[in-house]
């Protein structure tokens, strides 16, 4: 085990190597030159024309007049740093007061909804197995297709005319950290956390169906009932851990899509997210901000699945690494 | 056992309901919450004396204003002039710099942070008389050295070792500073390298905005910090509100600066409210519930949050039409559909060029692009000194002779030999495709065949460098008619020009508007421009201004709506609440 979690560990770092490359070469490759992009786009939103030696100056601001592997090796030092990137070019900000600011946010929306999604969808998916073809099995499946099937921008949209129109409130603005005003916090993250738990918990609720039907068709559990065990004793003890186990796999690989997810809802309801700084940074042109927090974005993810693998030895004894 | 599982089932459906009405309670109750966003805000006791009893009832409240963004490049309006700076930094630092816009005529030159000012015979020298009594938020006084200062800085930048902080190459009035004196902490003399006679104008600007205090700035340049910006030294402004708080992302606070030094016209002191909350509103859906709801006092100016004839209908069922107040303001953005001379084709041919012109039909194009929300022009808004008096009643823009016009249009084309029409590339800024397509529907019609390419501001900006298209659509922002110089100049006088030719009489108009030493002056050469411009040579086809709606309460009162451009009047020192 110690040896596989060593490996799992040693393959960490050639991954974020080769996303670091891809996210820094995806940046340079996009057609057009960033200096040009960042002027062009200054001139024609109204700020006149620009110079060859504004375009030379700026390249040599942004660092642009590198060669790509010295533009690499300073980005990569400076996350190594604790600089995250240096600068960002939209608000002159230090990247690491934007990633630490940030960062907590997202992190903080996405544990909200993983919460939430996991105390909604493990009872659905459970209930929805004993009633199997059964109305209330029907009633839960149309939940959770609805939440997988509709896009989350279109949810918040409509939640927002919803609340608009009919109950004639809408969330407050000015976000507040939890430990600032709890209250007012939880009116105005619990909508974007209860659109992303629709989605996420769709996905659990199925997973944990189809692994509760598969587990309760078993021969240990038909044996456990035979001991005249209580129900609750098998769901709990015997069904539920074993049914359980892919919710782990899939749990994990589905906080890729929550985070994405995160990228409009933050900019709808106002919450000062990474995805917020992802939309502003990428429609400013603001490049060292997109890297460093797509790199950030990536670097969770890999940690996530890391960890994933490892819980996921531990929860289910039959799976032996060597 | 089936039936055991089944009843315990039925148990686990029961929890689960009474959690699931726990839930909506709770949300029930977040919505039913106590923080009646309308709620009217306690009266001030600050800013009344006695002689301001009248106008008493005017002082006092918060504001809840909406910010499509955090303001960026540090708040600086030396590194951007979008209004997502101006937006908040008008209240903190006023608008313009020592002079400014008047806030009921643009084309007008105001006192500001210096009450008077005067040129040499020449126009090579100005005079500037700073006002007695203005001082910056920290108390310290502001003098000529801190205009010395801030015209410096936006001319030549600052140095400190290796660290070089550029100049401004956006504002126009810098081209023509020497140097700057100030001979005490009242006088600023401003040399110039030639004569400037609308340089007061020039400076006058108002996203120009004074926000530079010499006192904290440099020392940080001299630390090496030489692109130190507002934000850095706390915001520290002459405006008529200073910042309490700053949540980025969520809400910047800026509370009344009581030794502010402007007063109304009865000699009271502004600002009338106490503060004002802009809240940072990045997805215009939020901003709009929230303004529905009562939370938003005003909207957001900018690209994007604008009011579209369906929202503003939106807003105006839910609140009604008698309590909000819609603001009609031009966005000075002057959309042309420009050519390229310089390369063969049929374009070349000036003929080709009138019949476009002739062809588009504007009124439609407003309709169809902005929902109606949008006024035809020439160059400049009809409405101003600048513009060809009449011009929209002549062919081309006149809706009325549009049936002929497009008669003729045909002649042309087929006088020029392309009475079967030609094909050509047309360069459209990818965000602006829903303004190009419509535009590109009417040139089919005509029997262009246009293959639209939307490309990004990159390309766009690399290609127009390259003088690489045969038509483009260009939208410059202009509130002088100097302003044009480096957007329609010839392309090797100006190679970001939209329009591309050689011809040397559209750069000598910006000559002449240089030394021009009257207004009455420049608008004569500013019409000669347009008349050749954009009718006798067709460079561009110019069509029409978007029209930024945006809405306040109606409770909202001294909104000083700036109808020439929507990036004015942002000091909110006249704003009160009547409520």
């Amino acid at each position: 085990m110690q040896k596989y979690i060593a490996r799992r560990v040693i393959l960490f770092f050639p991954t974020l190597i080769l996303a670091s490359v891809l996210i820094f070469g995806i940046l340079r490759i996009l057609p057009g030159d960033v200096a040009l992009a960042i002027l062009g786009q200054e001139s024609a939103e109204g700020g006149g024309g620009f110079t060859e030696a504004q375009i030379h100056n700026l390249r040599e601001d942004l660092g642009l007049n590198d060669p790509l592997p010295v533009q690499y090796g300073k980005w990569v030092w400076s996350m190594l740093n604790g600089e995250f990137g240096g600068t960002s070019i939209r608000t002159n900000e230090d990247l690491d007061d934007i990633i630490g600011r940030r960062l907590p946010v997202t992190l903080q929306l996405a544990l909200y909804t993983i919460v939430l999604s996991m105390v909604i969808a493990i009872p659905m998916g459970v209930f929805s197995a004993l009633y199997q073809d059964k109305w209330p099995d029907y009633v839960l499946r149309i939940t959770a297709i609805l939440g997988q099937s509709m896009p989350n921008f279109w949810i918040a949209l409509l939640l927002l005319l919803f609340m608009v129109t009919i109950v004639g409130w809408s969330p407050p603005l000015g976000y507040v950290n939890i430990w600032v005003d709890p209250w007012q916090h939880i009116q105005i993250v619990i909508w974007p956390a209860l659109i992303l738990a629709w989605r996420f918990s769709a996905y659990v609720t199925r997973v944990t169906r189809s692994g509760m039907l598969e587990v309760l068709a078993q021969d240990y559990v038909r044996t456990a009932k035979a001991k005249g065990l209580s129900q609750r004793l098998v769901i709990q003890r015997h069904s539920m851990p074993n049914a359980l186990i892919p919710v782990i796999t899939l749990g994990g690989l589905e906080v890729s899509t929550l985070l994405g997810g995160t990228v409009i809802l933050e900019n709808i309801f106002g919450i000062p997210g990474v995805g917020q700084g992802l939309v502003e940074a990428a429609t400013g042109r603001d490049f060292p901000v997109v890297q460093s927090l797509a790199m950030m974005l990536v670097f969770f993810m890999l940690a996530l699945n890391l960890l994933i693998d490892i819980a996921y030895s531990y929860v289910d004894p039959r799976v032996r690494y060597s | 056992m089936e039936n055991h599982i089944v009843n315990n089932g039925t148990r686990a459906l029961k929890i689960l309901i009474l959690s699931a009405s726990l839930l909506v309670m709770a949300f029930m109750l977040a919505a039913c919450s106590s923080d009646d966003p309308t709620a009217a805000p306690a009266a001030s006791s600050t800013g009344s004396t006695s002689s301001e009893v009248v106008e008493e009832s005017k002082y006092g409240g918060i504001a809840n204003f909406s910010a499509r963004t955090d303001p960026p490049r540090g708040w600086d309006p030396m590194s951007s002039g979008s209004i997502s700076v101006l937006m908040i930094d008008g209240s903190l630092f006023g608008m313009g710099n020592l002079v400014r816009q008047c806030p009921d005529d643009g084309t007008a030159v105001c006192d500001n942070l210096s009450d008077t000012w005067s040129a040499n015979a020449d126009s090579t020298q100005w005079t500037f008389h700073i006002r007695d009594g203005v001082t910056w938020h920290d108390g310290t006084p502001f003098t000529a050295e801190d205009g010395k200062f801030f015209i410096d800085l936006a001319t030549f930048g600052a140095t400190t070792g290796d660290n070089v902080r550029r100049p401004n190459g956006a504002w126009k009035f810098v081209r023509s500073v020497e140097k700057t004196t100030a001979t005490d902490a009242s006088t600023l003399v401003v040399d110039l390298k030639y004569s400037v006679p609308d340089f007061d104008q020039l400076l006058s600007v108002d996203n120009q905005v004074l926000a530079h205090p010499k006192h904290l700035m440099q020392p940080e340049i001299d630390a090496g910090n030489v692109n130190v910006s507002p934000k850095d030294v706390g915001w520290i402004g002459t405006g008529p509100f200073m910042m309490e708080s700053y949540t980025p992302g969520s809400v910047a606070k800026v509370r009344r600066y009581d030794s502010y030094y402007r007063s109304d016209e009865e000699g009271n002191r502004l600002p009338y409210l106490d503060g004002i909350d802009f809240y940072i509103t990045p997805d215009p859906a939020g901003m709009d519930a929230a303004f529905r709801t009562g939370r938003l006092d005003a909207t957001a100016r900018g690209s994007g949050f604008q009011l579209t004839p369906e929202r503003e209908n939106a807003i105006i069922d839910t609140l009604g039409a008698d309590k909000v107040q819609i603001m009609k303001m031009a966005q000075s953005s002057f959309w042309a559909l420009a050519f390229n001379t310089l390369r063969d084709t049929p374009l070349k041919d000036l003929k080709v060029r009138q019949a476009i012109h002739l062809w588009l039909d504007r009124q439609e194009l407003v309709e169809v692009t902005f929902g109606g929300f949008g006024k035809v022009t020439g160059m400049y808004d009809p409405d101003t000194e600048w513009a060809v008096t009449g011009l929209m009643d002549t062919p081309g823009w006149n809706a009325a002779t549009k049936a002929a016009d497009r008669t003729a249009a045909k002649a042309l084309l087929a006088e020029a030999g392309y009475a079967d029409g030609f094909e050509a590339e047309f360069m459209c800024r990818r965000q602006w495709g829903f303004v190009c397509e419509p535009i590109v529907g009417q040139l089919e019609a005509l029997g262009i065949s246009v293959k639209l390419e939307l490309v990004d501001d990159a390309t766009r900006a690399s290609r127009t460098l390259d003088a690489a298209y045969d038509m483009n659509m260009a939208g410059p922002t202009v509130a002088l008619p100097a302003q044009y110089g480096s957007l329609v100049a010839s392309h090797a006088d100006s190679p970001t020009a939209d329009p591309k030719h050689a011809d040397a009489k559209v750069d000598g108009f910006f000559r002449s508007l240089e030394s021009a030493s009257t207004v009455a002056e420049r608008s004569a050469i500013s019409k000669e421009m347009e008349q050749y411009m954009a009718v006798d040579m067709v460079y561009a086809a110019w069509l029409y201004t978007e029209e930024a709606h945006s809405v306040v309460r109606d409770y909202v009162k001294g909104v000083q709506v700036p109808a020439d451009n929507y990036r004015r009047n942002l000091d909110f020192a006249t704003v009160w609440l009547d409520k």
